[in-house]
């Protein structure tokens, strides 16, 4: 209980840790807002926008008038969308990188632990082969490869699903599948080396001794010790799933947040850079501590530890 | 000689007898290998060589086709493999040398020394690592470019390369050590290393003459595990146009190049199909041989 408490204070200290260390490296990068095609019309406009987004003022004021929008959770307007806060841009693009990642979050879980679970209890006969090797496949073949040729093959050839866009059930099957395939793949994996070791296991014997069918065995005893490894595979995959994918909204035109990650900085879009990478910590260690709770709560050594 | 070096290549696959899937990838992943080094000598065009066939499909002339510019797609795969297996190692590299001095101190010294070097690993962890790669490029790819140039005046302009690699060996050494940590707990309160230090050995003579060599089989492990993961984020930054630069061209590149032909209007699958299977098969060989390892260093994984 108490090192939860104590993990829990960390996460503002690293979230801030984060934001300066964001602040400072970014501000010491070569290029800024107003470079190149970005370039305002003239030297004066120029001035006046730098004046009005306070990029005139040292840098020791310009970080605290930064740090008090963050203390509140203001991460300021944009520089590249400058009607927009970076607040709005996100709250409108979050929950939408939100449900796909969700949805292929469920993708993964969903069919990754029931074929891990069933290659283990067949190890070394076909159902395991077929699956280890469907495992391997999907491990091999990043998004950026799934993507284009489900896009083809659904979209294009047999034109079954729409190729691209965002709005209805339809939009999003081919966009989850891309993005969650990979992940089932390792789920799939984890589950059965977790469901393997558990099988070998004394209590397991005993189980089996005692007369329990397979099904029960599994069900009330394996199941659960088997997740341990997916348990703790979670918390960093859900982070990366929820804040969006670069390669997957940019291929699908999905208005999602992780087409900002890599524009934003192109754009030296200050604010914007920051408040994703503080969203990325913060989410990312919310998460880790959540899938060390769930740890806890399958593995009771873990809880007596 | 051409025994002796057959007799070294079978002495090499010793590990694998018996098992003819891991066989089959550590052949796969040599002749990727040979391929990769010694095709462009002997291939008729040269990799970036402009031909009037251009988007030629797979033919006598261009066996996997040709691409927008005319240039053949087979030596391009193999300079490609060349360069992405280069990053794959050398960033692997990085992250070993990074991963296990940092694991062996923090290991070795534990208490707060310990406690904030893994902290400082816990916070490495929270950042998105496109985000460090997208900094460090930009921070210092100018800067080595122009050192780079004093040095050697004359040699084509490899700052990209080099940061690459030290980037995304700079990101993938965190797990490396903690399983190096990990294991230096367990192993420094063994007799033997009690045993050295009882008859005065040094921090250094017990780290590295005593702890290493007893940690070597599992980073062996995952450095093979290491060089596949450095492959395929070498390649989703290439992908995304941060990776290798033209006119040299990783299987990302190509990838990427593929990608952006595929239209309703005209498929030129080849283009995407053949890098595809390049990449997917050296990591899933790659991926195949670290398992095999794995297994051999962790008996309790192997079948009953």
């Amino acid at each position: 209980m108490n090192g939860i408490l104590k993990r829990l204070a960390l996460v503002p200290l690293i979230a801030w840790l984060v934001a300066t260390g964001g602040f400072f490296l970014l501000r010491l990068t070569p290029g800024g807002p107003f470079d190149r095609d970005r370039a305002p019309a003239s030297a004066e406009v120029e001035a006046a926008l730098r004046a009005k987004y306070h990029l005139d003022e040292p840098l020791h004021r310009q970080y605290l008038r930064c740090l008090g929008g963050w203390v509140v959770g203001d991460f300021g307007p944009s520089l590249k969308y400058r009607n927009h806060t970076v607040n709005d841009i996100l709250a409108q693009s979050l929950p939408v990188s939100a449900v796909l990642g969700l949805l292929a979050g469920g993708v993964a879980f969903g069919i990754g632990i029931p074929v891990g679970a069933w290659g283990a209890l067949r190890r070394g006969l076909w159902p395991d082969r077929l699956a280890s090797m469907l495992a391997v496949v999907g491990i091999c073949i990043p998004s950026f490869i799934l993507g284009p040729v489900l896009v083809l093959v659904f979209g294009l050839q047999l034109a079954w699903l729409p190729p691209a866009l965002w709005g209805s059930w339809e939009n999003c099957i081919l966009p989850v599948l891309a993005l969650g395939l990979y992940f089932a793949a390792r789920v799939s994996r984890l589950t059965r080396e977790g469901m393997t070791d558990v099988l070998r296991s004394p209590f397991v014997r005993t189980a089996r001794a005692k007369g329990l069918s397979p099904g029960a065995i599994v069900r009330r005893h394996a199941l659960r010790g088997s997740l341990l490894p997916v348990a703790a595979y979670a918390g960093p995959m859900l982070a990366d799933l929820l804040t969006g994918s670069f390669i997957v909204e940019n291929l699908f035109q999905i208005p999602g947040t992780g087409v900002f990650f890599v524009n934003s900085f192109l754009n030296r879009d200050y604010p914007m850079m920051i408040a994703l990478a503080v969203l990325y910590s913060v989410l990312l260690q919310g998460l880790n501590l959540a899938s060390d709770l769930a740890l806890r709560s399958l593995d009771p050594r873990v809880r007596h530890a | 000689m051409l025994e002796r070096v057959l007799q070294l290549l079978v002495s090499w696959t010793r590990p694998f007898r018996g098992d003819r899937t891991t066989a089959v990838a550590f052949g796969l992943l040599l002749s990727a290998l040979l391929f990769a080094l010694v095709f462009p000598a002997f291939s008729p065009f040269a990799p970036d060589a402009t031909d009037a066939e251009v988007f030629s499909p797979p033919s006598p002339r261009h066996p996997l086709g040709s691409d927008l510019h005319g240039r053949d797609l087979l030596v391009r795969i193999a300079v490609a493999t060349r360069i992405s297996i280069l990053v794959g190692a050398a960033g692997a590299a990085v992250s070993l040398g990074i991963g296990v001095g940092w694991g062996l101190v923090a290991g070795y010294f534990g208490g707060k020394v310990d406690a904030w070097m893994m902290r400082i690993v816990d916070l490495l962890y929270a950042l998105p690592s496109v985000v460090l790669v997208l900094l460090v490029l930009n921070f210092f790819e100018s800067a080595v470019a122009s050192r780079l140039q004093r040095v050697f005046p004359d040699s084509p302009d490899q700052a990209r390369l080099i940061l690459l690699v030290l980037c995304l060996g700079g990101i993938s050494w965190l797990t490396m050590a903690r399983i190096v940590r990990g294991q230096v707990l367990s192993l420094k309160e063994r007799p033997f290393i009690l045993a050295s230090r009882a008859l005065g050995a040094g921090a250094g003579r017990i780290l590295f003459l005593h702890l290493l060599p007893n940690l070597s089989g599992i980073i062996l492990v995952y450095l093979t595990l290491t060089v596949p993961a450095v492959m395929l984020q070498e390649s989703f930054l290439s992908v995304l146009g941060l990776g290798i630069r033209p006119p040299q061209a990783s299987l990302g590149t190509l990838i990427a190049d593929g990608a952006s032909q595929l239209n309703p209007v005209r498929m030129r699958l080849w283009l995407l199909v053949f890098p595809a299977g390049a990449l997917a098969g050296i990591l899933w060989a790659l991926g195949r041989v670290g398992d095999a390892l794995r297994e051999a260093f962790e008996p309790r994984d192997r079948d009953v």
